[in-house]
């Protein structure tokens, strides 16, 4: 192909990429969690046809924010921590982020809520009322309060709620835990330190990485300045979170509050994921550079390494984004491995060019070295491509990145690096006196690194080295463990987690997500059915399945009709009584159902009308709400309870979520075992069959040896570990297939030494993620890799009549 | 001249009449009635006295009777036995109000809900001479020759909304209660007869402080 054309085929070919970034960057999404790209089974399409709100739900459960504030220490002066805390509360609100908040609860708020529920007691009346009003003793213990001088209860109560059913409500309704403490709701934490309860609505997703960033900044703001202001001097500190494990900072905790909301989680996500991607790219690519900097003395190859990157990068980068209009950011920070992997080319291209004999051109090595090449790299193109059929979305998009930014670097090195290579001269490229002592020196330490490497191949220690991967794959084998907790994939800062822990402790709530979702085409049959759903729930607390529950108070209007039966029944019984101490009611009907719909019942104040448990969209007609359950005792009677009612479904979201991650990683592992399969026969067609045997077999040692070391250092199976042995074959091939086409050569061994520095130098990098998901991932692939090399070296030293002597 | 006399006399006699009338009738407000209050009544251990209540329900225009003791136990628990019309057992400690009622208790928790409990609890708080109760009364102390009156207006606005006033009139112990409400009902509680627990009494009482 001509030199010009192929140039400016190159450069038109860049600038369509960059000008594709340019018009699609904004319109892509990026996400950072985990769950964000989770993949859906046939069934879980099914249903979300049907139930077509139940995300939406979590959607907006993620725009809920608790504060808990303690109560000031008695000695503090009142109105001094009364305005703190109003400075606090009207930073909140004003900050712009906030839809709506809930703090104080004043005296128009209290009265509205007891004439909501005077009005309507018949469609407010739930299951622990109820099973108070249905006791023996009811009427006696009404007559105990209207005899009572100090219960409150005077004639206007007494005729026109004699059976003091609004009270009855307004209690049941009222968790136990919870009182309302000088106009707030507050709650006492295992110490007896009381807190007052803020809870606030955001106006916009936490998936917005700069709102999230936004609002925690303005919410450290508003906390640092409340601490300030509380009087204890001993307390006025702000404790920053231990330094461990990364050094990127954690969220602050406070003396004073407590925070819980998915806001913070996602803010802090995204933020070291962002600080990850800049600080580990940063390092890993300056690494490299002065990796291959001082393998040939001559910042040149760098250069051409970092165009090939670059070159791959933006391919990978635009291929993903014209794919997917959503992508993981966990997705981009595993992608950081491929720049290993591409580097490679080039590093090998270069040696075979420094170390060439003098009547080779960089035309004639590159014609030489690109079948190798190309059957290496389409050796782990495949393997991407194979990783495309699994049903996880950030899987997908991690195949689509590495194979198109493999297919980039590659045709860089074929069809570029050859016209910058035949005007480079690596000896005498560097003329600073410094840097030539630093030269020599560096080529002495790596002439001593190949003549000691070529001393230590012999056929005893490759012995030595195969039995104790021998011995790790057997440890490996006996010992695995799995782990499908998603949870565990995305390590979270401590106080977070502690301060999610004490917080729903404090609300006497388990962790587990268990819930009821009942989805419907009008309102009406949606009260019906949760009308149902409650009768059985009830039933099952009864039964001791569950604990409690959380629902709509409203009731439909079967159970009206029949509380309304036994609320007659209790009247006439008391009002029996009342007559033997010449009391007339003034009403002697004062009970009648008054009629409730469902929007009236959604306008009452938040803490009656649970509206965030409801979902609608009205232009489709679906309806649907969600029953949250509590410390569940016998989840198969439940479901079994339930599976009858095609509008109403039981979901353990924990679980499905670990047995979505037990399929992926089940499904990873047969695409790791059909991979190598795949390899084989590739390697049997180019090699014959018992090398491509030998190499299948060594490479599954690497594998297995890597996972009885992990194992070793307490760490189980997971998908991205699976992820990371697919990894370690597609780059191990490319030791083994260079390794075999030239291992007659003296530079063939710098080659492949450069070539796994470069890639732990950017994978292991990668170890050191605060994301568990890429710190596993890391780990696995350096031990792979560093059993591949061995095993690479030795093969020729165990089998060396099988390894073919390349001609010329 | 002696009209000037006339004039110093009555101005004597009316200065000597109001001040023995201020020394006989005393006005405490705030903190300091509560304080002065504290000193007229003392925690009873181990006695009990007989209660007669009665309830007028205005707009049913029916005055409910009922009657017990009223029983001062250890750890200055306070104990109100109801015997008619029905027999009712509250106990009252410094944080939670127990009621039986044919064998089933009912347990309010000061916890759970405060401004129900420090009303409920207002005789025990007072028994205990709780130093926070003026932060939760706006009140006024009359002693009128070792008689006391003392009327308290709750500050709470819900508690406002309902109940008027509650007086506590007594000498050395209460003598009685009057809890007015804001819409015309009233009750009114009478102690009598402070006696010394029987041994028997004791040990029967005690058994309820047991939960």
């Amino acid at each position: 192909m001509n030199s010009k054309f192929t140039v400016i085929l190159f450069f038109v070919f860049n600038l369509l990429i960059v000008l594709t970034i340019i018009m699609r960057v904004p319109k892509v999404h990026f996400e950072s969690s985990v769950f964000s790209l989770l993949p859906k089974t046939e069934k879980q399409r099914q249903d979300e046809q049907f139930f077509s709100l139940e995300e939406k739900f979590f959607q907006n459960l993620d725009k809920e924010v608790i504060f808990l504030v303690k109560d000031d220490n008695p000695s503090h002066n009142e109105a001094h921590a009364r305005l703190n805390l109003e400075n606090f509360i009207n930073g909140l609100k004003n900050s712009g982020y906030v839809k709506n908040i809930t703090a104080k609860i004043d005296a128009h708020t209290t009265k509205e809520l007891s004439q909501f529920i005077f009005l309507y007691k018949h469609a407010l009346l739930n299951y622990k009322a109820r099973l108070e009003l249905t006791k023996d003793n009811y009427v006696k213990k009404i007559l105990s309060r209207i005899y009572a001088g100090f219960a409150g209860i005077g004639s206007t109560e007494l005729n026109h709620d004699p059976l003091l059913l609004s009270r009855l409500i307004l209690d049941s309704i009222a968790k136990e835990h919870f009182a309302l403490h000088n106009g707030f709701l507050s709650i006492k934490d295992k110490d007896g330190s009381r807190y007052k309860v803020i809870h606030l609505v955001l106006n916009q997703d936490h998936d917005n990485i700069e709102f999230s960033e936004n609002f925690v900044s303005t919410v450290e703001a508003l906390m640092e300045q409340y601490e300030k202001h509380c009087q204890n001097e001993d307390e006025n500190k702000v404790t920053p979170a231990p330094f461990f494990k990364t050094f990127f900072e954690k969220p602050k905790t406070y003396p004073h509050i407590l925070y819980l909301g998915a806001v913070f989680y996602a803010n802090y996500a995204a933020k070291t994921s962002k600080e990850e991607i800049t600080v580990l790219g940063t390092v890993t690519l300056g690494g490299v550079l002065l990796l291959i900097y001082t393998v040939f003395a001559s910042l040149k190859p760098a250069l051409y390494a970092l165009f090939s990157i670059v070159e791959g990068v933006l391919l990978g980068f635009t291929a993903l984004i014209l794919i997917y209009d959503n992508i993981s950011i966990i997705t981009l920070g595993l992608s950081l491995s491929v720049v290993g992997i591409v580097c490679d080319y080039t590093i090998y291209y270069c040696i075979l060019y420094k170390y060439r004999k003098p009547f080779e051109t960089a035309r004639s090595i590159i014609d030489k070295l690109q079948k190798p090449l190309l059957f290496a790299a389409l050796t782990d193109i495949i393997a991407y491509l194979i990783i495309l059929y699994s049903e996880l979305t950030i899987l997908q998009q991690f195949a689509v990145f590495a194979s198109f930014t493999i297919s980039g670097a590659l045709f860089f090195v074929i069809l570029i690096e050859p016209m910058l290579l035949d005007n480079s001269n690596f000896k005498h490229t560097i003329k600073l006196r410094f840097y030539t002592h630093l030269n020599s020196l560096i080529s002495l330490n790596l002439n001593f690194i190949v003549s000691r490497s070529k001393q230590l191949l012999n056929k005893s220690l490759a012995y030595t080295v195969i039995f104790l991967c021998g011995v790790l794959s057997l440890y490996g084998l006996l010992n695995y463990k799995i782990n499908d907790d998603p949870y565990s994939f995305m390590t979270m800062p401590e106080n977070l987690k502690s301060q999610e822990v004490k917080i729903t402790s404090m609300l006497n709530h388990d962790n587990s997500l268990n819930y009821l979702y009942l989805e419907t085409d009008s309102q009406d049959n949606l009260i019906s059915s949760l009308g149902i759903a409650k009768s059985y729930l009830d039933a099952l607390i009864k039964d001791h399945c569950l604990v409690d529950y959380d629902a709509l108070l409203i009731n439909d209007q079967e159970t009206i009709k029949k509380d309304h039966v036994l609320i007659i029944k209790k009247l006439s019984a008391l009002k029996e009584s009342l007559l033997k101490a010449n009391l007339r009611l003034k009403d002697p009907h004062p009970y009648s159902p008054k009629a409730l719909s469902l929007d009236e019942y959604l306008l009452a104040p938040s803490f009656m009308s649970k509206s965030h448990l409801y979902l609608a969209n009205s232009e489709k007609g679906r309806y649907g709400t969600i029953i949250m359950l509590y410390d569940i005792t016998n989840q198969d009677k439940i479901i079994d309870t339930f599976k009858d009612f095609h509008e109403i479904k039981f979901v353990d979201r924990h679980k499905i979520l670990c047995t979505v991650f037990a399929t992926l990683r089940n499904q990873c592992s047969h695409i790791f075992l059909g991979f190598l399969l795949a390899l084989a026969v590739v390697l049997t067609l180019r090699l014959g069959p018992k090398l491509a045997l030998l190499y299948a077999l060594m490479l599954s040692l690497a594998c297995c040896s890597s996972i009885g070391l992990l194992t070793l250092l307490g760490y189980s199976i997971n998908i991205f570990m699976i992820l990371g042995l697919i990894l370690i074959v597609g780059i191990g091939i490319n030791y083994m297939v260079f390794y075999t086409f030239n291992h007659t050569k003296s530079c063939a061994i710098l080659a492949l030494i450069t070539a796994l520095l470069t890639t732990l130098m950017t994978i292991g990098i990668l170890a050191f993620s605060s994301v568990s998901a890429i710190s596993v991932f890391a780990l696995s692939l350096i031990t792979g890799l560093l059993l591949s090399f061995m095993m690479t070296i030795y093969i020729p030293v165990l089998v060396p009549t099988l390894i073919p002597v390349p001609k010329g | 001249m002696k009209l000037l006399h006339y004039l110093i006399y009555i101005f004597l006699f009316i200065t000597i009449f109001f001040a023995k009338l201020g020394y006989a009738q005393e006005l405490l407000y705030g903190q300091e009635a509560f304080t002065k209050i504290f000193l007229n009544i003392k925690t009873n251990i181990n006695k009990k006295t007989s209660y007669v209540e009665q309830k007028y329900f205005k707009e049913n225009d029916v005055l409910l009777k009922s009657s017990g003791h009223l029983v001062f136990l250890e750890n200055n628990a306070l104990l109100f036995a109801q015997h008619e019309p029905f027999n009712l057992t509250v106990v009252m400690t410094d944080d939670r109000i127990m009621e039986i009622l044919d064998e089933e208790k009912n347990i309010l928790n000061k916890d759970n809900k405060p401004l129900i409990f420090n009303f409920t609890n207002l005789i025990f708080r007072l028994y205990n001479h709780d130093s926070n109760l003026y932060k939760d009364f706006d009140s006024q102390l009359q002693i009128d020759n070792n008689t006391f009156k003392l009327v308290l207006k709750p500050l709470d606005p819900l508690l406002k909304s309902l109940i008027l006033s509650l007086e506590i009139i007594g000498q050395d112990e209460v003598k009685s209660i009057v809890i007015s409400m804001q819409n015309g009902d009233y009750t009114k509680i009478d102690f009598t007869d402070f006696v010394n627990l029987s041994p028997q009494d004791e040990k029967h009482w005690k058994t309820y402080l047991e939960f």
